[in-house]
């Protein structure tokens, strides 16, 4: 049998690892079911994440994950004002934004800085009493607080979407833009919402993912996250709560990686680990659990102009 | 001709004319942009930057040289891009399958001959080579492009996710298989350098020009003729009007997974490229992100395999060019943002418009 101190551990860094995703992942969700697929949360994270380092240099860990959702809502906004409001093609601007971004973001980081800049990073909070729990105590409980921002997160889109005037117009936009329009729905500005409001979560999450669990900015960092996040809106079906159940999954994919990576000795290499998430993903699309039940006019933004 | 045929005529050229200024106008102030942030961020005038790039990539004749072999790979990848967007497909998978290419033909080469390269003609070393580097690209997109046809996956993200896995499958193979380099002071991963007398012929010493990029050439001028068949005609059809073409009695399911398929091994012909021409090993980095960048040639060159061609020197351009740049202090990412950029804005100068408009 598993030891239990190793389950525990992988578990609580699959925790962690699951923040920035699923920060990203949860952001997607909304522009999506807005109707509008932005492929360009890759760059987005990596530019909150050289923000996020950048801020938090300057003036502490909280200014900086503030600054890097903030550039995400501005990547969002520019990326909304593209492909809604102009009409750009968004799959070319999606692209151009994961290639463009990823690249500014080196570019701004190396410009500014010869050497890593020192960044504190977060201490584990221990929750009294609960930490003392079995299992989920040390995952849950022992961990720190920025964490947190996940679930909360998760649990506002997905109250959002269901119970406010906002959400039921982002998702009306989505499912059926015309007759959203018909009764009075304002439907680029839902969109241009769902996509700042995705932007700032795709910032953050890659902020969380350089200032507070890692302490540094890389030029491979994000490594395909934004990309994992994309596929994992689709494994949900775009359903927030399940998402949070699928990115703490392949986060703990990730931890378990990690951690073997630094036991070593281990009988599967760690570079065969290192496409678990990749793989994990092709083979759950792949079993059809992500068919169907897409917002209905996702991807369709270019057909809905020429109409 | 009728009046409303030249009416119509006069409607589309005003239309193409009005497209060719905002691409201008977009392109521009896109360049402006860039070159202003890079200003402020670095210090360089823009003017210096733009001399700079243009004096690496095409100040002298080895520049010049630099310049084209690197466009060969991204005109290639390129074109496979431009050949499926056509039909409907985005593959996004290039650099996953350009590797995946190379490997393929690192086995098969290591079977036919032997280390020195001895034991069969080069130039049908280099054929077989060319043939199952394509043929390895295509299987690295049977995944995708079965999930496409048969679970809605769009291909455009699991291409994607297939080369984040292939990075660390080709990490591994490169340190813990048979096709690792043997010298045992080497610890990075990388494959044993090929044979000297397979590597392409050097055609304008002392540069990097090699005679894959004669392969490039004939591969872009033959698919440009096959877009004119009508097997091209009824490939474009497939992407204008799926239900048309579904009519016409075609199978669009059918037709855009082996378009994926075909599409994958012009991404695994390139790695070939790359393998025999210019790194003369399997490296992870074999293919410099060009299948990534090739599918951002194949949209500024609106899918066409010349325009494209002329976008692929226009990028290796700015990436031979950004070596200089890098010298003068500036990070040479600023490339992939300028890139990046010029695509945005080609994509704002062809948006749809309102039929009215």
């Amino acid at each position: 049998m598993a030891d239990l101190s190793f389950v525990e551990s992988v578990l609580a860094g699959g925790f962690r690892l699951a923040v920035p995703l699923g920060l990203a992942a949860i952001g997607e969700l909304v522009s999506e079911r807005a109707g509008v697929l932005n492929l360009g949360v890759e760059g987005t994270m990596a530019m909150g994440a050289a923000g996020g380092v950048i801020g938090a240099a300057t003036m502490g860990t909280i200014p900086g994950l503030l600054v890097g959702a903030s550039v995400g809502a501005l990547l969002g906004a520019l990326f909304g004002f593209l492909v809604v409001v102009i009409g750009a093609d968004e799959v070319i601007c999606g692209f151009a934004l994961a290639l463009g971004g990823s690249g500014l973001a080196i570019f701004l980081y190396r410009s500014l800085y010869d050497q890593a800049p020192r960044i504190d990073v977060v201490q584990a909070v221990e929750i009294p009493v609960l930490s003392d729990l079995p299992l989920v105590g040390p995952v849950l409980f022992d961990q720190p607080l920025v964490v947190w921002m996940l679930p909360v997160a998760v649990a506002a889109v997905a109250w959002i979407l269901t119970r406010s005037r906002p959400g039921l117009s982002v998702r009306a936009a989505g499912d059926g833009p015309n007759e959203a329009r018909a009764r009075g729905v304002d439907v680029d500005r839902s969109r241009l919402g769902a996509t700042i409001i995705g932007g700032a979560l795709a910032g953050l999450g890659g902020a969380v993912l350089c200032v507070a669990l890692v302490g540094e900015f890389s030029d491979r960092i994000i490594g395909g996250r934004g990309f994992l996040a994309l596929a994992l809106v689709i494994v949900a079906r775009w359903r927030p709560w399940p998402l949070l159940a699928v990115v703490v999954a392949i986060g703990s994919l990730q931890a378990l990686q990690l951690r073997v990576q630094a036991g070593g000795g281990s009988a599967v290499p760690v570079e065969l680990l290192q496409m678990l998430p990749f793989v994990a993903t092709i083979v759950v699309l792949a079993i059809g659990l992500g068919s169907g039940s897409a917002p209905r006019s996702l991807g369709r933004l270019g057909q809905e102009r020429t109409q | 001709m009728t009046i409303t045929d030249t009416r119509t005529d006069i409607a589309v050229s005003a239309g193409r004319a009005r497209r060719h200024s905002s691409l201008i106008i977009a392109t521009t102030g896109a360049v402006a942009m860039t070159l202003l942030a890079t200003w402020i961020a670095t210090g360089l005038e823009p003017w210096s930057v733009v001399r700079s790039l243009l004096e690496g990539a095409v100040g002298d004749r080895d520049a010049i040289a630099e310049t084209i072999v690197r466009a060969a790979p991204l005109a290639l990848v390129g074109v496979g891009a431009a050949v499926a967007i056509r039909g409907g497909v985005v593959n996004v998978g290039g650099d996953g399958q350009m590797i995946m290419g190379a490997v393929a033909a690192v086995v098969v080469v290591g079977w036919i001959v032997d280390g020195d390269g001895a034991g069969a003609p080069t130039m049908l070393v280099w054929a077989i080579a060319l043939v199952v580097g394509a043929l390895g690209g295509a299987a690295w997109a049977v995944v995708p492009a079965a999930l496409a046809a048969k679970r809605d996956v769009p291909e455009i993200l699991s291409t994607l996710l297939v080369n984040f896995a292939t990075v660390g499958l080709v990490t591994w193979l490169l340190t813990k298989t048979f096709l690792q380099d043997p010298d045992p002071l080497v610890i990075t991963a990388q494959g044993e350098s090929v044979a000297d007398r397979l590597e392409f012929t050097l055609l304008l010493e002392p540069t990097r020009l090699h005679l894959g990029v004669a392969v490039v050439v004939v591969a872009v001028v033959m698919t440009a003729w096959w877009l004119r068949t009508p097997r091209g005609f009824r490939l474009d059809l497939l992407g204008a009007n799926p239900s048309l073409a579904a009519q016409a009695g075609m199978s669009v399911v059918r037709d855009r997974a082996m378009l994926l398929l075909v599409s994958a091994g012009f991404a695994g012909l390139a790695g070939v490229i790359q393998l025999f021409g210019i790194s003369h090993r399997l490296t992870p980095g074999l293919t410099g992100g060009v299948g990534y960048t090739g599918v951002l040639v194949a949209v500024l060159g609106r899918s066409r395999p010349l325009a494209t061609t002329v976008a692929a020197l226009g990028f290796a351009m700015l990436a031979t060019g950004s070596e200089q740049l890098e010298r003068d202090g500036a990070p040479r990412e600023i490339v992939l943002v300028l890139q990046a950029v010029l695509v945005i804005a080609t994509a704002i100068a062809i948006r749809p418009r309102p039929a009215a408009a």
